[in-house]
């Protein structure tokens, strides 16, 4: 018996020892990045169903690519053009084109930019469209100007007010260059994420889709939590709070406060 | 923990093995084939008697029908108890961790299936059934699967296929500490996926999409199949029967799925040829299986074989014909198919038991 117990003791002690050492060396080693987010990047977990019984707070990160031209109304793709020499690069070495059942995921280092360049272009792009199906309406006015104008005008307020600007800038093998090459920009974000290659027989292209982030939810601690009590999952409200959070040397997140704002 | 010289289940079949020898030489003086003295039938019964309560005693064995049934209660009670409070933990600390600070979450989780795990050994050796030490060892296990996946929660970690070599290892250790089949199932279902999750890995697959390949658990199985052939299991009741049809299943399953799917193959052959293959290698393996069990006495081999070989040809008989065949016809065709295999396994039985008569 005083074997089982040794053996034991031992898996439950150590294997306890080896996460919360993993833990404290991606929070004293080098901070990463160190970025404060609001409710557009950060979500509420939902309320319902088996989620009520849940008492605690998991946001989830919102983060989004830059619109493709040809889809004006599609909002957060999760595919980006590639080459075929860049997901080589990437490591897709097994990449086969007549079979997209079998082409393998791997997890990539993915930066994002915060509120920055990407964000103000895709603001400004929400204002041209806007602007221009005003003009139309004004000049034409009918049924279909007047749509085009109150959803442009929509999408535009949510552009402004609710959307994520945290967008996904890149994907790469190796975390220093992708790091080096950033270097000159602020509010970057590098973390992990899983994608998968595709090809698409019908224009003959390549994409790189963005499965999900390797840490998709940022655990609230309850020193922190007060400030989403009373609050919901909710779509369509501009943001009520704000989280200050540092990535550590293992690209692990963690809060470090949560702030109320008052709308 | 120091084992037995046999296990509970070896101890019960000699209890059953007394009562059908006391029972058969009751018929056989009934019918006059044979005669014993008293003298030698109240030697036997005293000896018989002071074993029965001496196994009684040791193994906690059903020494009548009726306890047997009873025991029988116990078990499937033991079993929805242990299932149902490790469910329970996990809501449990679900309602309530938000409330919890960090480092009253972190204590919580790594002292409870640790207090678990010393209650289950402290049962194992006070009871002679082990019921409730098996219930505690299965809770135990859930709180160290909960422990490791609510810290990761709790710091935002990355995921780890290493998790369930971990979780293997204890569910080993408590399957043998208390001797529950059930922590076995646990620790072959942990270990085996852990192993594909590696072979996935060194073949360029996230570890996470290890079940996109069934390949990948035909070496685990493997190594299931053959535990009880390297260790031995003589005080454990019935873990040979869980390793081999464990093995049997995760290499059946995987080739059934590759006979009707030959896209989710590595080969790189045309899909055809691929489930084609598999087709050749889930009857002939299941045939093969079939006759081994019967070869070596193991009957969940040859059941498990059986059920195989059944459902290699029902697939096959529905992809030929179901579109195409009037549904009574198919149907007929299948009633049909069942009745050869009854001819065939009644030889089969007629020879072995022509065999067992020599």
């Amino acid at each position: 018996m005083r074997k089982y117990l040794s053996i034991g003791l031992f898996i439950l002690i150590g294997t306890n020892l080896v996460v919360l050492s993993g833990v404290v060396f991606n929070r004293m080693g080098e901070v990463t990045a160190h970025i404060t987010l609001t409710e557009r990047e950060l979500s509420l977990p939902y309320s319902n169903g088996i989620d009520k019984e849940n008492s605690g707070i998991l946001l989830s990160v919102n983060w989004r690519t830059v619109m493709r031209k040809d889809e004006p109304y599609f909002y957060n793709s999760r595919e980006v053009k590639i080459t075929k020499g860049e997901l080589l690069e990437l490591g897709f070495d097994k990449f086969e084109e007549n079979n997209n059942f079998k082409q393998q995921s791997r997890e990539l280092y993915w930066a994002f930019e915060f509120d920055g360049e990407l964000y103000a272009a895709e603001l400004e792009k929400a204002v041209l469209q806007y602007q221009t199906a005003f003009a139309s309406y004004e000049a034409k006015p009918s049924d279909t100007t007047k749509r085009n104008k109150e959803d442009y005008s929509a999408k535009l307020k949510r552009e402004q007010t609710t959307n994520s600007r945290l967008f996904f800038i890149k994907a790469s093998a190796d975390y220093k260059s992708l790091a080096a090459q950033l270097s000159d920009k602020k509010n970057i974000l590098i973390v992990k994420g899983l994608t998968k290659p595709y090809y698409k027989s019908e224009n003959k292209s390549y994409s790189l889709l963005l499965k999900h982030l390797s840490v998709s939810n940022i655990m609230v601690p309850v020193a922190h939590s007060e400030v989403f009590i009373g609050l919901h999952r909710e779509y369509k409200s501009t943001p009520r709070y704000t989280a200050e959070i540092k990535w550590g040397s293992g690209l692990e997140p963690w809060i470090i406060s949560t702030k109320r704002i008052d709308n | 923990m120091k084992k037995q010289p046999f296990s509970q289940s070896d101890a019960q079949n000699r209890v059953d093995q007394i009562h059908t020898f006391q029972k058969e030489i009751l018929e056989l003086e009934n019918e006059g084939v044979l005669v014993i003295s008293p003298e030698d039938t109240s030697k036997v019964q005293s000896y018989h008697s002071q074993l029965l309560q001496r196994l009684s005693a040791t193994y906690d064995v059903d020494t009548s029908v009726g306890s047997k049934q009873l025991t029988l209660g116990m078990k499937i009670a033991s079993l929805f108890g242990a299932l149902a409070m490790a469910v329970s933990i996990f809501f449990l600390f679900y309602q309530f961790w938000g409330y919890l600070n960090t480092s009253i979450q972190v204590g919580t989780l790594i002292i409870a299936p640790i207090l678990l795990f010393l209650l289950s050994l402290y049962l194992t050796q006070k009871e002679k059934s082990a019921y409730f030490s098996k219930i505690a060892a299965l809770v135990s296990l859930s709180c160290f699967v909960l422990n490791l996946s609510m810290l990761g929660q709790i710091f935002n970690i990355t995921m780890s296929s290493n998790a369930f070599i971990v979780w293997a290892a204890f569910s080993f250790l408590l399957a043998y500490a208390c001797n529950a089949r059930l922590l076995l199932f646990f620790g072959i279902v942990s270990m085996s996926s852990f192993i594909a999750m590696k072979f996935g890995s060194w073949s360029g697959m996230y570890w996470i999409s290890f079940g996109e390949r069934p390949e990948n658990f035909f070496m685990p199985s493997l190594i299931i199949f053959m535990v009880p052939q390297l260790i031995n299991h003589k005080g454990f009741s019935g873990f040979e029967k869980i390793y081999r049809v464990m093995g049997m299943i995760m290499i059946f399953l995987p080739i059934l799925i590759l006979s009707n799917w030959g896209r989710a193959s590595y080969l790189n052959w045309s899909i055809d040829l691929i489930e084609g293959v598999y087709q050749f290698i889930g009857f002939t393996l299941s045939v093969s299986a079939i006759w081994w069990g019967i070869k070596r006495h193991w009957g969940e081999v040859t059941n498990t074989g059986n059920v195989f070989f059944l459902l290699f040809l029902y697939t096959k008989l529905f992809d030929w014909w179901w579109e195409w065949m009037p549904k009574y016809i198919f149907f007929f065709i299948l009633g049909l198919s069942a009745l050869l295999a009854l001819i065939v396994f009644k030889r089969i039985r007629l020879t072995n038991l022509s065999e067992g008569f020599k």
